[in-house]
Formats: C-alpha cells, structure tokens, sequence
C-alpha cells in the first residue's frame, strides 16, 4: 500500500483517540459533578416540615433573647441541618441552600462576584462542570429581599440540580410539593409555590422592574391570565406588590427559547434554633 | 471505476446545485428587506441557557466507537 495512505490512516486515528479523550474527560466531570451534587442532599433537614409546618400553634423561641437581635424575638424558629462552615470550606461565594422538600432539590446557592455566567458552567467547587450550580446573578442581593429573586439552574436529564422542575407542570407534583425553603447563616425562609409554568426565555431582571409596584402587579396579573392553560397555579397565594417573589429558572426541554419558571412567595422567616436553645 | 466516476459526477452535480440555489439567493439584490433602514429594534436581554448540552450517554457512546474506529484505523496502518 502506498506509504501517504499509511500517514493519513495514522492522523485520522491521532484524531479519533483525541476526540475520545474529550469524550472520556466530558464524561469525568459529568460524574463527578452529579457525584459533588448527591453529598449535598445528607444536609437537607431530615424533617423540614417537622418545626415550621404550624409556626402559629407552637412557635419555638429562643431561650435567650438579650443574645439575639430585636426581630429574631418575633420569629418562630427551625432547627437547620445545614452546615454553612463546611460549605465555606468548599467556596465562600456559597450563601444560601435551597431545598424543596420530598425531592432531591437540595443545592448550595452560589453567585459568582465576577462573572454572572460562572456557575452555569462550574460546580460550586468552583470545577469545570457542564450542569453547573445553583446560582444568582449580580443583579440580585444575596439577602432574598428584593421583590423576585431569580435562582438559574441547568434542565438535566438525570434529574438533578433543576431537571426535576418540569415535573411542577404535573398538577398531583405540584399540589404535593407547595413549599421551598431557603437556608441562610442566620434565618430559614418559607416560601409557598403559586405557579409554574412555561415562558418565554426574556430575561426577568433585566426586562422588568420588578420594584415598581404597578408594575410588579402587571406582571403577575398577565402571568395569570395569559399562562392559565400552560401552567399550574395557586390562585390563593398570588403576590401582590410589597412581597418577595423567588423564581427558580431552567430550560424547557427541547425549546432553547423557552424557559421553566416555578414560583413561590415568601410566607415565613424562621430564625435558626441552635442545639443549646433547643435544650 | 464506473463505479467512482458516477459518483464523483453525483457529488459534483449536489454541489452545483448546492451553488446555485447559493448564488440565487446572493443576487436578489433587488428584494430590500422589510426592515431596511429601521434602527428601532429592541432586542431583549434573555436569560441563561441552562440546558444539557450532551446526553451524558451518547457521549459514552461515542467514546466507545470512537475507540473502536481508532484501534481499527491504527491496524490497518500498521499492515500498510
């Protein structure tokens, strides 16, 4: 056989063992991101209904209140299996963790103070990992207080980080799963989910301003009419002006202009009981 | 022989054809779009594409034929 035809069969062979390099280091940091991802679900509370299911009938309060600040007295408290040390130890950009209960939507929330895209390709190890973190943009504050607080999250197809979000656009998921809590240092809020449902891929933030009262409103009453036969809502618990509004974001699968919202308003802040107000 | 000139002609042909619907379209410089001229496009900011990329199981896939198809291909330059 001719000898160019030697060279060539050896190049296109260089080049298939190099693409099946790529292939096995995609598939590396696939799994060991979805590996990083399954150790955060031992830090859901093993309970989370268990404390603030009936804040009004039996509220825990902590035992020493000249320790704490003025509004932590009035809070109901709930105990907190989340370890924001440890967290810290793998990124300090880690502020929050989101958890819905009876699911495994259990994630560090991160946000990225350089750049707003990081975390949609990095784990919150701060590893190249193509699902990505739980994440905000810098458009938000980290303190949940602003009128809607948009969380991204990538649509996998195994499920984890927000690949379970679709499963909201099923009324029995959705009836069954109406709470989110959000774990912070210092406090754990409750939020009650109204609607889920299929939008467009506009970004929230940046195309509405949400802290304008008029038009906070306008926004979810057109939610409300327009997506009515798309989506799942909970009439009862629509926002109104004034409250806070969390969003969770993910693709639509197999639409690259649409997006899957699930939303939730705020409806209780816990303060975190520690062991020793337990006792 | 026949065999390749045939499809030599076939591939030839594709691509001309492929060039001419190409040059049909680059000449319609008459047709001005609808558009023309407006400078009043809004063009919304959209959110992160946070879909997968690749399923995770045809890349192993590949990674396997892809393997295979190296190990062939290096064989049979070693028997040239």
């Amino acid at each position: 056989m001719k000898p160019w035809l030697k060279w060539l069969l050896t190049i296109v062979a260089i080049l298939l063992i190099l693409v099946c390099i790529f292939c096995c280091i995609y598939i590396y940091q696939y799994f060991r991101g979805a590996s990083l991802n399954r150790s955060f679900l031992k830090m859901s509370s093993p309970e989370p209904a268990a404390s603030p299911a009936e804040p009004e009938s039996e509220p825990v309060q902590p035992e020493e209140p000249e320790a704490e600040p003025e509004p932590a007295e009035e809070m109901p408290a709930m105990e907190s299996t989340v370890d924001f040390a440890a967290l810290a130890e793998i990124n300090e950009e880690i502020y929050a963790f989101l958890e819905i209960p009876d699911t495994t939507i259990c994630y560090p929330v991160v946000q990225s103070g350089e750049d707003n895209l990081y975390y949609n390709t990095h784990a919150v190890d701060k590893s190249y990992y193509t699902g990505g973190s739980i994440y905000s943009q810098s458009y938000n504050a980290k303190t949940f207080e602003d009128p809607n607080t948009v969380l991204y999250g990538h649509n996998l197809r195994s499920g984890d980080m927000f690949g379970l979000l679709g499963n909201f656009a099923d009324v029995d998921f959705f009836q069954a799963h109406p709470t989110i809590y959000i774990h912070m240092p210092d406090q754990v809020l409750q939020y009650r989910i109204f609607a889920a449902y299929p939008y467009s891929n506009e970004h929230l933030l940046l195309n509405h301003d949400f802290s304008d009262p008029a038009e906070f409103d306008d926004f979810f009453a057109t939610i409300r009419s327009d997506y009515a036969l798309s989506g799942n809502f909970d009439e009862d618990a629509f926002p109104v002006s004034g409250d806070r509004v969390l969003t969770l974001s993910t693709c639509y699968s197999g639409n690259r202009s649409m997006r899957f919202l699930v939303q939730a308003v705020l409806v209780e802040t816990y303060a975190i009981q520690t062991g020793e107000d337990a006792a | 022989m026949n065999m390749r000139r045939i499809l030599a002609l076939l591939l030839i042909a594709v691509l001309l054809c492929g060039m001419l619907a190409t040059l049909a379209l680059a000449s319609g410089g008459d047709v001005t779009s609808p558009e023309s001229g407006n400078t009043n496009v809004i063009q919304k900011e959209t959110s992160p594409q946070t879909g997968e990329p690749f399923s995770v199981g045809l890349v192993l896939v590949a990674a396997v034929f892809l393997c295979g198809a190296a190990a062939v291909t290096l064989k049979k330059a070693a028997s040239c």
